[in-house]
């Protein structure tokens, strides 16, 4: 049977069989703390939209196959990538960051917009010597460049938080790669400070009185 | 036995407080502006409120105590983000009382503030932080010296987005605890757009559609389906950090904590990542001299004060550019 061995934040990842293959069932369950129309709507969308977006991305970078769908049970079973995470390696080798560009880049080429392109959701399979892109929940078909921003501003804000020390060097590689797959991204990168300034007391001003 | 004062004045509260090194308020005194029904807070009108109130609020905080400005060692004053003339009205004292009787003076980010007297008194080691207040919705975690931010609105922020919507049904800012009883008389769920961005949020679309629903639906429904997807928003942000971060520890601070049903709501995002809910009683929630008083003696501890002519006051201050020593 299924074992469960991950609690994220919007769903239960279970590792199981699907036919002769390994498979991870992504169960969204019931918030209690939600409203349940809500909480229903929610959980349709994004089962609905992860699905559909794990394939439409499959042109550009590697994803999981998704091997079957129940709205009824908000659940995704799909092909178990037996991977480290990036957030696991990158302290050690902050060079990947240059991977997590490319692979956003490619991802960005096609029009999808990530969502939630943390550390966690990148991962590498030695044995296929493959990067995976994963959790596809948030993702969304968008043109606007305001929307790739948001996405390379997460990135900045998840490596600021987890890897503080190697921030710089990582964020470096990050926008070389993404700028090397991309090339009508150049704006994309200023509307990074568009956002930012945007947030709250994002403009520091200090004076003496 | 080293005794500070604290005094706030960021927004609509003038509060000073003395705090003792064990952590023990002495005293934690304020007084609040209220704007009149339907507006926000005019920044002239709160300054001038707290410049009236000043000298009676510190006054008081003293004699509660029982000490006087000799016994202090240091003042501690809330330099910012917030209200620049009302900034200016605690930040003005405080330098009088630091530079006439030759105390250290030491300029206090508002935030830190909330979640440092939030540790303090939750007995916190090292929590996640939902920063909820008029200016702050931020989830936080401290890593090298700073408090550094996980997710945070890119527009809004959650005390924002409710006290505007209390200006459209008439209410005073702030409006949360009117909102809140409100709300708890609303049973039916009006859909609204819910936007979870990574571990960011965005509120701007959900003020924009309840105004727009307000001619066809009654307040109490439309105030507890704002609450309801505002906090969700909040819940499943505060979630993913602790799937990502593995606190054990959540911590709610700011004025927004003070509503139940929000806390419920965080008492079940933690019992489901087998994590302790931390919050602070209601009195010391919301903006208060003791958050001040207290981050001023960690500041004390690890030796940093300004010069009375190098005081400043900051309307605009990211809390992740601020140093605090004692979290590295």
């Amino acid at each position: 049977m299924e074992k469960l061995i991950a609690r994220g934040a919007e769903a239960d990842i279970y590792l199981g069989r699907w036919g002769p293959l390994s498979a991870i069932y992504k169960v969204r369950t019931a918030k209690q703390y939600m409203a349940e129309e809500l909480d229903k709507k929610i959980r349709r969308q994004r089962t609905v939209r992860e699905a559909r977006m794990l394939r439409a991305a499959r042109s550009a970078v590697d994803t999981p196959h998704v091997l079957y769908v129940s709205q009824k049970k908000y659940t995704i079973v799909m092909e178990y990538i037996n991977g480290k995470r990036m957030l696991d390696i990158i302290d050690k080798s902050p060079s990947q960051g240059k991977v997590m560009g490319e692979i956003l880049g490619r991802l960005h080429m096609l029009n999808i917009i990530h969502g939630d392109p943390n550390t966690a959701n990148f991962l590498f399979d030695s044995k296929k010597n493959k990067w995976y892109l994963v959790d596809f929940g948030l993702s969304y078909i968008s043109s606007r460049k305001e929307d790739m921003a948001v996405d390379l501003h997460l990135v900045k804000e998840v490596v600021y938080v987890q890897h503080p020390t190697s921030f710089k060097e990582i964020m470096s590689g990050f926008y070389d790669g993404y700028m090397s797959v991309s090339g009508k991204m150049a704006g994309i990168v200023k509307k990074i400070d568009e956002i930012e300034r945007r947030g709250r007391y994002a403009r520091n001003r200090s004076f003496l009185f | 036995m080293t005794l500070g004062l604290g005094i706030e004045s960021t927004a609509h509260t003038f509060s000073a407080s003395v705090i003792d090194d064990s952590g023990k308020i002495r005293s934690n005194v304020k007084s609040v502006y209220r704007p009149p029904s339907g507006s926000g807070i005019h920044p002239r009108e709160a300054s001038r409120h707290h410049a009236e109130v000043a000298p009676s609020v510190v006054l008081s905080a003293l004699k509660e105590s029982s000490i006087n400005y000799r016994e202090l060692d240091f003042i501690a004053y809330s330099a910012g983000p917030g209200l620049g003339p009302c900034l200016r009205v605690g930040a003005t004292i405080s330098r009088f009382i630091a530079a006439y009787y030759d105390k250290p003076l030491i300029p206090v980010h508002h935030g830190v503030g909330h979640i440092e007297l939030g540790s303090l008194l939750t007995d916190a080691n090292d929590p996640l932080v939902l920063l909820l207040s008029g200016g702050h919705t931020m989830v936080l975690a401290a890593v090298n010296g700073r408090w550094r931010v996980f997710g945070e609105t890119l527009d809004l922020t959650l005390g924002q987005l409710i006290d505007q919507f209390g200006r459209t049904i008439g209410l005073a800012s702030p409006a949360g605890p009117t909102v809140e009883k409100i709300a708890e008389k609303g049973s039916k769920y009006v859909d609204m757009p819910y936007a979870v961005k990574g571990n960011d949020l965005s509120f701007s679309g959900l003020l924009t559609s309840v105004k727009r629903k307000m001619p066809e639906e009654i307040q109490e429904n439309l105030a507890f389906s704002l609450q309801e997807t505002a906090f969700a928003m909040l819940s499943e942000v505060a979630e993913r950090a602790l799937a990502l971060l593995h606190k054990k520890e959540l911590l709610v601070v700011g004025g927004v904590a003070a509503n139940a049903r929000l806390r419920q709501m965080l008492e079940l995002v933690s019992d489901r990542h087998g994590c302790k809910l931390k919050d602070v009683p209601a009195e010391y929630a919301g903006d208060c001299g003791a958050q001040i008083a207290w981050t001023g003696w960690l500041y004390f501890k690890s030796g940093y004060s300004v010069k009375p002519e190098k005081a400043f006051v900051s309307q605009s201050w990211r809390i992740d550019e601020v140093d605090v020593p004692w979290r590295s």
